[in-house]
């Protein structure tokens, strides 16, 4: 089975976890560095993404 | 209109959880994703605040769930080995007496249990000693449920109360004295609480002054390990003391003995020694004063965040995010201490194989689920904070309440604990609300935010999800509703004497 299968079978709210924690790193670094709001916009998906799935897991 | 629409992410996550029965996790998630969709669409929160805010709540994110996951660690350790069992079984030896015997365990055991655990365990381990003691499984279910909530705050190694810490941005030493009087107040309110519950108005009167006597013993150590620094084990301290008084206690009080069979003393040392090096190591690092500035010299995280303002002209000033000293940190210290119970106990001989998996695989999957509801709500609360939410609701309820707030503030920390589950969660959510109401409205901050805590640690034990935990093991499956009816009455007094405290030292 495929990591990415095996996690999304078994490890559901690690999965959500990753995504809503690891996206903001990159958001700091971003507009620290004066990236465009397109680029901002971009990376809060998979978090607002992540937190949409969680509402569905139980 | 603002205040409704501030509140709308709260007022979200109180509909789903009370009345859906959502888990944290999931109502969590669905008050974020309301608090991000008001920010941007009615208080101007553009990318650029979004960002820092998303960044910040990472910080805190990890500061309070290092402590979270290192602290059940520590407990699987434990529980694995079959100490807690072995301390819980070595308490009926000491006293037949009813009242004496709800005293011991369901509050002063339960106290300790939480100052180490936490997570429902208090409820889980003690309601079935209870029934096999033959209390009724309403009893076993209310005694224990009430005896442990005073001792929440500090409890679980300090996650409350590091949460508080991290959500208002206020050292320990401002908070703890506040937070650890109003729950010592709270814990000899308990003690007699839990007489009522196990034998009626004649339990209270006949074994007042040994309630009254614990609680202080369990209140004073409570206080003194918090604001000594050692708020992580301050619940764990405070229990520790409660049980050394509490067994001459109940040996004065013993009642018709029974037979209980062998008290093996070595093996229930061997049990408390796992919680004696926790101990060593967090009074080690705390105390020795060359250790602990050594220790907060490295592996520290801190990150520097610029001045941000919404469209509306929202300003939050320059300044560091939550800076997390990792060497130091509790975290750490329940993780090292975890490592060296390991030790103990498989040194002992206590462990089957594979033990070792199955703590490590029993945490992750334990932890998991609460870690999203706690990056949700971490989340939630500081994009509110940065949109000017917080600000708005702060304003509408100091305009509306006024003079009245002190007596509010404990209510809503019982009101964020009943619909998240938790005191953490609680102090998350309301913390940095309750501390912009007091500022705007010229009170103590630390006395609101101690008001806060408090009325969070009380009425976290009456939120559905710990309802239905300790009626489980207590045998009250499908009758939560009868436990609640009995807890709410007994919550309700205990969050009504904080308010009265709180109006007293306002």
């Amino acid at each position: 089975m495929r990591l990415i299968d095996y996690m999304t079978k078994f490890h559901k709210h690690t999965l959500i976890f990753l995504l809503m924690v690891l996206p903001p790193v990159g958001m700091y670094f971003a507009a620290q560095n004066g990236a465009p709001d397109a680029v901002l916009w971009a990376l809060l998906l998979p978090v607002a993404g992540g937190s949409v799935w969680a509402m569905f897991v139980k | 209109m603002t205040f409704l629409l501030a509140f709308l992410p709260i007022a979200v996550i109180l509909a789903l959880m009370v009345g859906y029965r959502w888990g944290a996790s999931r109502a969590g998630a669905a008050g974020y994703l309301t608090a991000l969709a008001v920010a941007v669409l009615f208080f101007g929160a553009g990318p650029r605040v979004l960002a820092y805010a998303h960044a910040k709540a990472l910080l805190l994110t990890v500061d309070v769930l290092l402590i979270i996951w290192a602290a059940f660690l520590l407990f699987r350790v434990a529980d694995e080995a079959g100490a807690i069992r072995t301390i819980g079984d070595a308490l009926p030896h000491l006293t037949a007496d009813r009242g004496m015997q709800s005293l011991l365990i369901g509050w002063v055991f339960a106290s300790f249990l939480q100052g180490v655990g936490g997570f429902g365990v208090p409820v889980a381990v003690i309601a079935p000693i209870l029934v096999g003691l033959g209390f009724s499984p309403l009893s076993a279910v209310v005694i224990p449920s009430i005896g442990h909530s005073w001792a929440v705050t500090f409890g679980s190694l300090g996650s409350s109360f590091n949460a508080l810490m991290a959500a208002t941005n206020l050292p320990f030493d401002v908070l703890a004295p506040d937070a650890a009087r109003f729950l010592g107040i709270a814990g000899i309110a308990v003690g007699l609480l839990v007489l009522h519950a196990a034998e009626g108005w004649s339990a209270v009167r006949r074994l007042f002054l040994p309630a009254v006597l614990l609680g202080v013993v369990m209140a004073v150590g409570q206080y003194l390990a918090a604001t000594a620094g050692l708020w992580n084990v301050g619940s764990f301290l405070g229990g520790l003391s409660g049980l050394a008084v509490a067994i001459p206690l109940a040996r004065r009080y013993r009642g018709e003995m029974g037979d209980n069979g062998h008290l093996d003393t070595r093996r229930v040392l061997v049990a408390l020694s796992g919680y004696a090096v926790l101990v060593a190591v967090t009074l080690g690092v705390q105390l020795i004063p060359g250790v602990r500035a050594a220790l907060g010299k490295v592996a520290v995280l801190r990150v520097d965040f610029p001045e941000i303002a919404t469209a509306q002209g929202f300003v939050t000033p320059a300044g560091p995010g939550r800076v997390i000293r990792f060497l130091r940190h509790a975290g750490t210290i329940l993780g090292v201490s975890s490592l060296l119970a390991y030790l103990i106990y498989r040194k002992a001989g206590w462990y089957q194989p594979g033990a070792g998996k199955r703590i490590l695989a029993g945490t992750v999957t334990r932890v998991m689920s609460s870690s999203v509801g706690i990056a949700s709500m971490v989340a939630m609360a500081v994009v509110m904070q940065h949109a000017g939410m917080t600000d708005a609701l702060a304003r509408g309820l100091a305009e509306s309440v006024g003079r009245a707030y002190p007596a509010v503030a404990p209510w809503i920390g019982a009101l964020g604990a009943f619909m998240t589950g938790s005191n953490t969660n609680s102090n998350v959510v309301f913390a940095a609300l309750q501390q912009r109401t007091a500022e705007l409205l010229g009170y103590t901050v630390a006395l609101i935010l101690a008001a806060q805590t408090a009325g969070g640690a009380l009425g976290s034990v009456i939120a559905p999800t710990k309802i239905v935990v300790g009626a489980s093991t207590g045998g009250m499956a499908g009758r939560e509703g009868e436990v609640m009816r009995k807890m709410l009455a007994y919550t309700g007094s205990l969050v009504a004497l904080m308010s009265v405290i709180a109006l007293l030292g306002a």
